[in-house]
């Protein structure tokens, strides 16, 4: 079975600050964000990141979008090289692959109606008139378990349960294969958290899509991912399926995390 | 409950009785705290827990004097059983750490110039002392180091030293370590543990993780749409929870038996502060909800001694 996703070799740097002798002058030290990342994402699966800050988690799914560029490595996509050959490589990404950040607020516009925001890619990517995609909008709007009345709303006006189903119905609009979440429920509330996971459960059987799901949080990683990769300083110490990671943790870094996550 | 016990424990520390706290926007007043009594013990460690928007933070902002002066504030505070105004006067007893402690420190000022005008002495060795004391090494480096040198909980850890500069009796910590890695997060939550065991300090623990809770924490109240939901000893609430909305937020977090599985998520959102509650105001989210549950506020009942729930089915519940 080929891979969705390809990761091989990845490595990106950081232009950091300049040294201390010389802030201005001096030569440029780079920090080494990820290094020597292989990884697959498999078709249909969930694949969870976990890690702490600083580990290289988002980096990582921000060279798969194209947000960062790669110092070396090769990132596959269907089956298509992205790193190098940027025109292609992007307008295949914007379509098939879709990203949910951690705050709602920061992603939307907080001037523009919902409606407007969730059809915003068709208006840019497809050839849809505006009737065909106000219906498109409709639907989004019913699978996201929404009520029609966020609609005309602004973000400010929707709780953060709403406001995360909005950014979600906009990376869902365009029937990406491949939605990467970074902390995506983070920052909602445990009852509000436990209704977009279960939702992100159904969607993934009902459009048939494949998660990388990047969270700090283990206990939402076995509940969601069918396998975890662990990342720290920068690599992936340790790579397993969900059941075998909890069950016989590996990697010394993987046991001090697992030690340190509590329970209620 | 008895009046007697809801005028507090016999020695309690704190004693907060009726307190209500009302915002008043150009668009109609939001009651965000609506009625709530609660002790503090000497030496223990106070889990306050619930959703965003049930008045966890304005309540206990409120009882050290920094809502808006344009908020109604109301209710008893006692403090040693002496009255204490709600005036910001808690201040001098009580200190406050926040979730964001990048946000409370000035980023252009060296941490221990940042000390030394909490603590009202020069003296390095007592400004060090005090970083010591926050579980801080190598304190005379960092007394000259600015807050962007510091990592997210070394940072914590800093705010920590500042509010013990003035030697509170309490320590009311919103959210602590909720911006904090989950290995950060155990040695905060453990340098608190043990400020309280080793020094007797009282500290309330606000968060919405109940995880947290049962890892350090020897009570706990649920607050829920600005009322007690819920309170009682830790194992109690979090074992053999009374109330129907702690049931609920319990059932909704992720767990090794939820694989597989749907989450239990709770229907609807917290009752909006601007609309009056006639009954429960959990009712229109609860499954167990009947037509009594809409008539009168729930009172707190006894489940067992010294664990008590705000719902009408607590007598018939075994």
């Amino acid at each position: 079975m080929s891979a969705l996703l390809a990761v091989r070799g990845l490595r990106v740097e950081y232009r950091a600050r300049r040294s201390a002798g010389a802030r201005f002058t001096g030569p440029r030290h780079a920090a080494t964000a990820i290094d020597d990342v292989d990884l697959d994402v498999f078709e249909g699966e969930t694949l969870a990141i976990v890690g702490e800050s600083g580990a290289g988690k988002s980096t990582l799914a921000e060279a798969v979008v194209g947000l960062v560029r790669p110092a070396g490595g090769s990132i596959r996509f269907e089956g298509v090289e992205l790193v190098g050959h940027p025109r292609r490589a992007r307008r295949r990404l914007r379509l098939r692959i879709q990203m949910v950040a951690q705050n709602p607020l920061l992603s939307l516009s907080p001037r523009r109606r919902v409606a407007a925001q969730i059809a915003e890619p068709l208006g840019v990517h497809t050839r849809l008139d505006r009737a065909q995609r106000s219906a498109r909008v409709d639907e989004m709007i019913a699978t996201l378990e929404l009520s029609s009345a966020v609609r005309n709303r602004f973000p400010h006006e929707l709780s953060g349960g709403q406001a995360q189903r909005v950014a979600l119905a906009r990376a869902l609009i365009l029937e990406p294969s491949l939605i990467l979440f970074d902390e995506a429920t983070s920052a909602l509330d445990v009852s509000v958290q436990a209704g977009v996971l279960n939702l992100l459960r159904r969607l993934k059987v009902e459009h048939e899509l494949t998660y990388l799901f990047i969270t700090h949080d283990l206990g939402v990683a076995r509940h969601l991912a069918d396998r975890i990769a662990v990342m720290h300083q920068g690599r992936i110490v340790e790579q397993q399926t969900t059941e075998a990671l909890f069950a016989d943790p590996t990697h010394p870094y993987t046991r001090s995390l697992l030690a340190s996550s509590l329970t209620a | 409950m008895s009046r007697a016990s809801r005028r507090g424990h016999p020695n309690s520390l704190l004693a907060v009785e009726d307190l209500q706290v009302t915002f008043n926007p150009p668009t109609g007043p939001v009651r965000a705290v609506r009625g709530v009594s609660l002790e503090v013990r000497p030496g223990e460690i106070l889990g306050v827990a619930g959703e965003s928007g049930c008045g966890k933070s304005v309540l206990f902002r409120a009882l050290l004097g920094l809502c808006p002066p344009s908020a109604s504030v109301s209710g008893e505070l006692r403090l040693e059983g002496l009255p204490v105004p709600l005036d910001g006067s808690l201040q001098a007893a009580a200190a406050l750490i926040q979730q964001n402690p990048g946000a409370v420190l000035n980023p252009v000022f060296t941490i221990g110039r940042q000390l030394r005008m909490v603590a009202r002495t020069d003296d390095p060795a007592v400004l060090a002392g005090l970083l010591v004391k926050a579980g801080l090494v190598d304190p005379e480096r960092l007394l000259g180091a600015y807050p962007h040198e510091f990592s997210g909980g070394m940072l914590q850890r800093a705010v920590i030293a500042m509010a013990l500069a003035r030697e509170p009796r309490l320590l009311i910590a919103d959210e602590p370590t909720t911006a904090l890695d989950v290995t950060t997060q155990a040695r905060v939550l453990d340098l608190i543990e043990e400020l309280s065991r080793s020094h007797g300090l009282a500290v309330v623990l606000i968060t919405h993780d109940p995880a947290v809770i049962r890892r350090v924490c020897d009570r706990m109240v649920v607050l829920y749409a600005g009322r007690v939901a819920e309170t009682g000893g830790t194992e109690q609430v979090l074992n053999s929870p009374g109330h129907p909305y702690t049931r609920a937020l319990l059932a909704s977090i992720p767990r090794p038996e939820t694989v597989g599985r749907e989450l239990a998520s709770i229907p609807g959102q917290v009752p909006d502060g601007r609309v009056a509650i006639g009954g429960c105001a959990f009712a229109s989210r609860c499954p167990q909800a009947r037509h009594i549950c809409g008539v009168g506020q729930p009172a707190l009942a006894a489940v067992q001694p010294g664990h008590a729930a705000a719902c009408v089915l607590v007598p018939s519940v075994p």
